[in-house]
């Protein structure tokens, strides 16, 4: 009896949660609510503010693509690593956190247009004299596991550089701001908004390797939800969302984004 | 119950504080549910283990080392990120620590049980079956009610094991106090560092598994435990 | 759904990470534990002699460790010590101190119970013989205590090995770390974390045998037929 009451107790629980993720433009209309991933710690893409509220430039998109798919949005803040699995597992329909394209990740994924400019850098203390990424050697840099800045850095650092790979973009500013490392590699937008919140950090760009963009990601084979978002891009270009967008949380108008 | 907490504690504070005791409860219902899980589970494969049939003991005990010697995490990791890629389901992450945290509690409750049927005196069995109680009965009316005695302190600490079992799910997307927890340390909000989040973390961890904790110790003193399981699941 | 194993053997580089990756895991895990052990008969011998407040200390603090988890003491570790009183450490550096500390408290509290088990009478006795009491506990106390608890504190040690998977988690190149590095590269998570899993039931398999040869030669008094 005490067993049937515990398994009861059980099912109750887990009826909240009940219901999986759907990634189909249909299915997301039905269920009134879209899943979208956003940066949990990278200021100013994504992160917590003192209200306890999630905020940043991909929020924000994300917010705005939920309004006019007129559905609610649950705004589910992942770190690097747990983008592309999340996506691929369901767990997410939509993800909007600085992600990178590239040949690798676009066999498991499908990708939009781009949405926002993503340039990566190196950056470190002042001293430190380093003009590009051969400069790297003997120094310990720091960035984070699963982006496309720790694989192109992985490919191209030169012998004797160490590759210091931390599990969110937090702890590999933690790590710099702690002096753990002498440089790290992150965006150009990101590490402003590190100087500002630690005043008086050593921290000047020492070069600026890759002129990129942000990209939403969508599920393999999600055709329907793939031309809304990227219709919705397009639109949201023309009309100066996107770009009062990049002024409020970039401050700089939106740049000539690459396209398909 | 938020404004109660912001009033007292000033801004980023009390709401961290809410935020931390609201994902608690994520903890809570996990930890509960894979406690029971885990000790139906258990129950079952001990069950098999003392039926008089080679194959199920064989089963239930190679069942039984293997989630032993399995990590926790490793079993977070298949069930979260390697089967749901492997077989191409949809498994959401309250799902995947579910089925991660029974198998594991399982695997040890399973233990807990075996060395509590042990501690019943073997002259128990023998005297059930001289008054002409089948082997059903005899387990039932008589072994079991001592064996359930001898077992409720280490189950009940077992329930820590799994309280801080529950620390390891935010890795797959799981949103408990863990998750929620290292989401403000991250966070650059003044007020919300590492050196004040995680103690405060570790002190509602330590309200969730103190008690329980204190009342093993207590039932240990009072109903005696089985000697067998002094090792890991003590706490 | 295809198994693809090959992708992840067939590279050179990524079974030297997991190698590397095996090898840290198990070399922290040791150095852990022996610290740990060290320091968790400091606490043992605290908490059974009644030393005064010391030993109410010791035994909060290991109702403590014993209570809360290891991924929050190590993230305060890692995180917030190094902050608050400013030091600066590598990275395994800080892993290797919040395994030490977490094993210290569960290898005490089964020194502990070793120690109580121990006859009383041989307490009496060794003090009869006007020994004194540290080397009554050296030489007299612990190493019956330790005899009764080898085995449970092999068990221990193995179960804490097979938690010690959360250090990839700041950036320690453990094996943990390794399976995620290559899973974000192969994107082939089950066979990824089933070769892990195979990995790690391996070496924990190594330390049960090493351990029980550990106490075949060092308690040889044990084994007298």
């Amino acid at each position: 009896m005490k067993l049937l009451k515990s398994l009861a107790t059980a099912v109750v629980f887990a009826l909240p949660f009940a219901g999986p993720a759907a990634a189909d433009l249909s299915d997301i209309l039905e269920a009134g609510v879209v899943k979208i991933g956003v940066p949990e710690s990278f200021p100013p893409f994504g992160s917590l503010n003192e209200e306890g509220e999630h905020v940043g430039y991909d929020v924000d998109v994300a917010m705005l693509i939920a309004e006019d798919l007129g559905v609610e949005v649950e705004i589910i803040p992942i770190v690097s690593k747990q983008r592309i699995p999340f996506l691929e597992t369901d767990k997410l329909d939509l993800v909007i956190s600085t992600l990178g394209a590239n040949p690798e990740r676009a066999k498991s994924i499908w990708f939009s247009a781009a949405y926002a400019p993503f340039y990566t850098g190196a950056f470190g203390k002042d001293a430190l004299e380093v003009e590009s990424i051969d400069d790297l050697a003997g120094l310990k840099i720091g960035l984070t596991g699963g982006t496309i800045e720790d694989i192109q850095v992985t490919e191209e650092a030169p012998e004797g550089t160490e590759i210091l790979r931390f599990g969110d973009n937090a702890a590999t500013q933690a790590a710099y701001v702690a002096g753990q490392v002498d440089a790290i590699i992150t965006s150009n937008v990101v590490a402003a908004a590190l100087s500002e919140a630690n005043p008086g950090l050593d921290l000047s760009t020492k070069y600026i390797s890759k002129y990129g963009a942000s990209f939403i990601g969508v599920e393999k084979g999600e055709v329907d939800l793939l031309q809304w978002v990227n219709v919705w891009i397009m639109h949201k270009k023309l009309n100066g969302t996107l770009n009062d967008i990049s002024l409020k949380w970039l401050g700089q108008p939106l740049p000539e984004l690459p396209t398909f | 119950m938020k404004d109660i907490l912001v009033t007292l504690l000033g801004k980023p504070e009390g709401i961290i504080l809410f935020q931390l005791i609201e994902a608690s409860q994520f903890t809570i219902y996990l930890s509960l549910i894979a406690f029971t899980g885990g000790a139906i589970f258990g129950g079952i494969l001990t069950l098999l283990r003392i039926l008089p049939n080679k194959a199920s003991q064989r089963g239930a005990t190679a069942f039984v080392w293997l989630f032993q010697s399995t990590p926790l995490l490793m079993l977070l990791f298949l069930t979260g990120l390697g089967a749901p890629r492997f077989l191409g389901l949809d498994i959401r992450p309250w799902t995947a620590a579910v089925i991660s945290l029974t198998l594991h509690s399982s695997a040890f409750m399973a233990d807990v049980w075996r060395g509590a049927l042990e501690s019943v005196p073997t002259g128990q069995w023998e005297a059930a079956r001289a008054v002409g109680l089948s082997f059903f009965r005899s387990v039932q009316k008589v072994i079991m009610p001592q064996a359930l005695r001898a077992a409720l302190a280490p189950t009940v600490s077992f329930m820590v094991q799994i309280i801080k079992g529950t620390s390891l799910a935010y890795i797959i997307g799981f949103h408990d106090l863990m998750a929620i927890g290292k989401r403000w340390a991250n966070a650059t909000v003044a007020g919300s560092e590492p050196f004040i989040i995680f103690p405060i973390m570790a002190l509602i961890y330590f309200t969730l598994c103190y008690p329980l904790t204190l009342w093993s110790r207590h039932l240990e003193r009072r109903l005696g435990t089985s000697p067998k399981t002094l090792i890991v699941t003590t706490a | 759904m295809d198994l693809r194993f090959f992708e992840i053997y067939r590279s050179s580089e990524y079974l030297g990470l997991l190698g590397q990756g095996v090898a840290t895991s198990a070399g922290l895990t040791i150095a852990g534990g022996v610290i740990g052990f060290t320091l968790g008969i400091l606490l043992a011998v605290t908490r059974f002699e009644r030393i005064k407040v010391l030993g109410l200390v010791a035994a909060g603090y290991v109702d403590f460790i014993r209570n809360t988890p290891l991924v929050v003491q190590m993230f305060f570790v890692a995180f917030g010590l190094p902050t608050l009183l400013c030091y600066q450490w590598p990275f395994w550096a800080h892993a290797l101190l919040a395994l030490s500390l977490n094993f210290s408290a569960y290898f005490s509290e089964i020194i502990w119970a070793g120690l109580k088990s121990v006859d009383p009478n041989q307490s009496e006795a060794a003090n009869a013989l006007g020994l004194p009491r540290y080397v009554v506990l050296w030489r007299v106390l612990l190493p019956q205590a330790m005899g009764k608890m080898f085995p449970s504190l092999s068990a221990q040690f193995i179960f804490l090995f097979l938690t010690t998977g959360i250090i990839s988690e700041i950036s320690v190149k453990d094996l943990t770390y390794a399976g995620v590095f290559i899973d974000s590269r192969t994107f082939r998570s089950f066979e990824v974390f089933l070769t892990l899993t195979v990995l790690y039931i391996l070496v924990s398999l190594l330390f049960k045998t090493a351990l029980a040869k550990l106490e075949q030669v060092s308690m040889h008094w044990k084994f007298v037929r």
